[in-house]
């Protein structure tokens, strides 16, 4: 089976502010650096990482918001990497591939009601030009997603938390898209209602097909969601596998340092290890030097002389680490 | 243990224009000298109104109706403003959700820390520089001797956080009231600044209020929890026992509903309905009711009533 989403070697480099007199080499941030990655057709695929990772950047990068340094981007065998980012938005592909962004009060329009927030891609990506036939597509979304059709009349501030989330999934799986990208979609919500919001999520993809980028600084959350997980640092994907897996057993001591620092429902606190310092400088990192050795409970001599690449620790998992913790008998005793 | 903060049937209400909104009502909680007490429910459920009713700082729209707080003995709704002024601070301080916030922007942080030395200690002029640096120090800053000289924009969210934590500990108050500390930042960075707050506490013999929406993370940090909804305090036990065993229906739906309790996604619950609109005349005598799954016609009418066991309080006809 091809992936719907096949992304190879992906970078975006952002130019730092030249030096005085435009002496020396320019530098760069490296906000994505090599990364590949694959989503198959009906997969929810879970992106974790620290603010700063370079999270937000691959998803807007991915959504056609902004165009890669280098690197192609494959959906359903086009190439979309090629399409400058300024023409995406009338591109035949915008309505397969849609985003619902964190914060479900900024991404509405606060002049638009909730049935105009959700006819504005059915005009401007589907083409519909009639009233009546815009009004039951809107209405179709509205019971999709288990919004009431008597909230479609009222405006943003009418609607509580979980109803502004309901509009904003309504107005992507509206244009009946292919793949979604979920940045934080819960992030903003009480616990109360998330629940309800990832129920709705998870049902939506099984009644249409559809794939997921779920984006979540929320570890159990994205456990319960998706069938794989990336877990990125410092621009560059540390180690992916199925979402279980790799949270019950980590191979990457990252992967590990962020598990143990999750708070434990009814448990008191652990004592694990927190990672020092803070994380390295994206700017011109130093290509040979494992990007997360400085912080590293387990760095040797080598992790700064050779940055480690992503290759396979057993079945369908992935890890880039010279020391990966899962093939270590000593540390698995700890456990 | 001795009491240090006794909070006792404080009801609060705010005048707006649209109707008087019944905040707190009948709230009491009592917190031990070195206790950590957590306050936890959704947004909206009257936890910082709460806290910045103990501390004197609530809107000028509010008014307290009924109650007292009284802290070391001394009622702190009676005093007057210029002693209040002087506890505020230094026998109990605040931090705040958002540090960028909550600090100046254009002040050095060693500076910031300096002003609450300066206002509440003994400590010379000549001597605060180095005081400041070395509470820097005690909330783990890298090389506090130069961050004492940065602004809060040249610092990360962790580190404004552990720069609100030395000035809110500088003058070695008996009570902190955390609100929200860790919102919005990472869950290492998490992890640190709460094992930062269960040191210092533990140090100091300092008594901690921990507001959060987190339950985990209260569950970790605290010794006793109360669960907050809709303005009524309707829980507080021992954490250990509220986990094993939640006497109200709505602490037992709010843990069900926390991502870490379930092991698949059926296993999540979501909490049907929403907080009640408490400017409405005739809310019922539990707030809850609208939500809850046993409720019945007595939920509606009677006052409730406090079920005390043994450690635990519960504000429900029909505990569990």
């Amino acid at each position: 089976m091809t992936p719907l989403l096949d992304v190879t070697r992906l970078a975006k480099r952002f130019p730092m502010r030249r030096r005085a007199f435009g002496r020396g080499a320019p530098s760069f941030l490296h906000a994505v650096d090599d990364v590949s990655l694959t989503i198959g057709a009906g997969e929810c695929v879970g992106l974790v990482g620290e603010s700063g990772c370079g999270k937000s950047t691959l998803v807007r990068v991915l959504a056609r918001l902004l165009d890669a340094t280098e690197g192609t981007i494959g959906f359903d065998g086009e190439d979309l990497a090629a399409v400058p980012a300024a023409r995406f938005a009338r591109h035949p592909r915008r309505r397969e591939l849609q985003v619902v962004f964190q914060d479900p009060t900024e991404s509405l329009n606060p002049r638009y009601s909730a049935a105009d927030c959700i006819a504005e891609p059915l005009r401007l990506l589907v083409g519909l030009r009639e009233r009546a036939q815009i009004a039951a597509r809107v209405e179709e979304a509205a019971r999709e997603v288990g919004l009431p059709a008597a909230l479609l009349s009222r405006f943003p501030h009418q609607l509580s938390g979980g109803q502004k989330a309901r509009v904003n999934i309504a107005r992507a799986v509206a244009v009946r898209p292919r793949l979604m990208i979920l940045d934080e979609p819960t992030a903003a919500l009480d616990v109360s209602v998330q629940a309800i919001v990832l129920d709705l999520l998870a049902d939506l993809r099984r009644r249409h097909g559809l794939s997921y980028l779920f984006v979540s600084h929320d570890l159990n959350v994205v456990r319960l969601m998706c069938d794989r997980v990336m877990v990125m640092y410092l621009g560059r994907i540390v180690e992916c596998g199925p979402a279980a897996e790799v949270f019950s057993r980590p191979a990457h001591p990252y992967t590990r340092l962020l598990v143990d620092a999750l708070p434990r429902l009814g448990a008191p606190a652990s004592n694990a290890p927190l990672p020092a310092g803070e994380p390295g400088s994206p700017i011109d990192p130093d290509p040979h030097l494992c990007r997360f050795a400085s912080r590293c409970p387990q760095a040797r001599p080598r992790c700064s002389e050779l940055s480690p690449s992503l290759g396979s620790v057993g079945a369908a998992r992935e890890v880039a680490c010279h020391f990966p913790l899962i093939e270590r008998p000593a540390l698995e005793a700890l456990e | 243990m001795n009491t240090l903060l006794d909070i006792s049937g404080l009801s609060l209400e705010f005048r707006t224009r649209g109707g008087t909104v019944s905040a707190l009502q009948n709230v009491s909680l009592s917190i031990g000298k070195g206790e950590t007490v957590g306050l936890v429910g959704e947004s909206g459920s009257g936890k910082s109104v709460l806290s910045y009713a103990i501390m004197g700082i609530q809107d000028p729209a509010a008014r307290i109706t009924a109650g007292s707080v009284r802290f070391d003995g001394m009622d702190l709704l009676a005093m007057p403003q210029r002693q209040l002024a002087d506890i505020r601070g230094r026998e109990i301080a605040m931090i705040f959700q958002n540090p960028r916030v909550a600090l100046n922007p254009i002040r050095r942080v060693g500076q910031q820390i300096g002003d609450v030395l300066a206002r509440h200690t003994t400590t010379l002029g000549r001597d605060r520089e180095a005081r400041a640096v070395a509470m820097l120090q005690a909330v783990r800053i890298p090389d506090p001797q130069r961050r004492a000289r940065a602004y809060p924009f040249e610092m990360s969210g962790g580190q404004c956080q552990r720069v609100m934590i030395a000035m809110a500990l500088a003058a070695n108050p008996s009570l902190l009231i955390a609100d929200e500390p860790t919102t919005g930042l990472d869950v290492t960075t998490q992890a640190a600044i709460m094992r930062l707050l269960r040191d210092a506490a533990g140090d100091r013999q300092m008594s901690t209020v921990l507001i959060t929406h987190d339950l985990a993370l209260a569950s970790e940090s605290c010794d006793r929890i109360a669960v907050m909804h809709a303005g009524h305090i309707v829980e507080v036990a021992p954490t250990r026992e509220l986990f094993a065993h939640p006497r109200h229906p709505y602490t037992a739906a709010l843990i069900r509903s926390v991502p870490a309790s379930a092991a698949t996604l059926a296993d999540l619950d979501s909490i049907p309905g929403s907080l009640p609109d408490l400017r409405a005349p005739d809310l019922p005598a539990c707030r809850f009711v609208e939500r809850c799954a046993q409720a019945q016609a007595r939920c509606r009418e009677l006052p409730l009533p406090q079920v005390v066991e043994n450690t635990s309080t519960v504000s429900c006809h029909f505990p569990l």
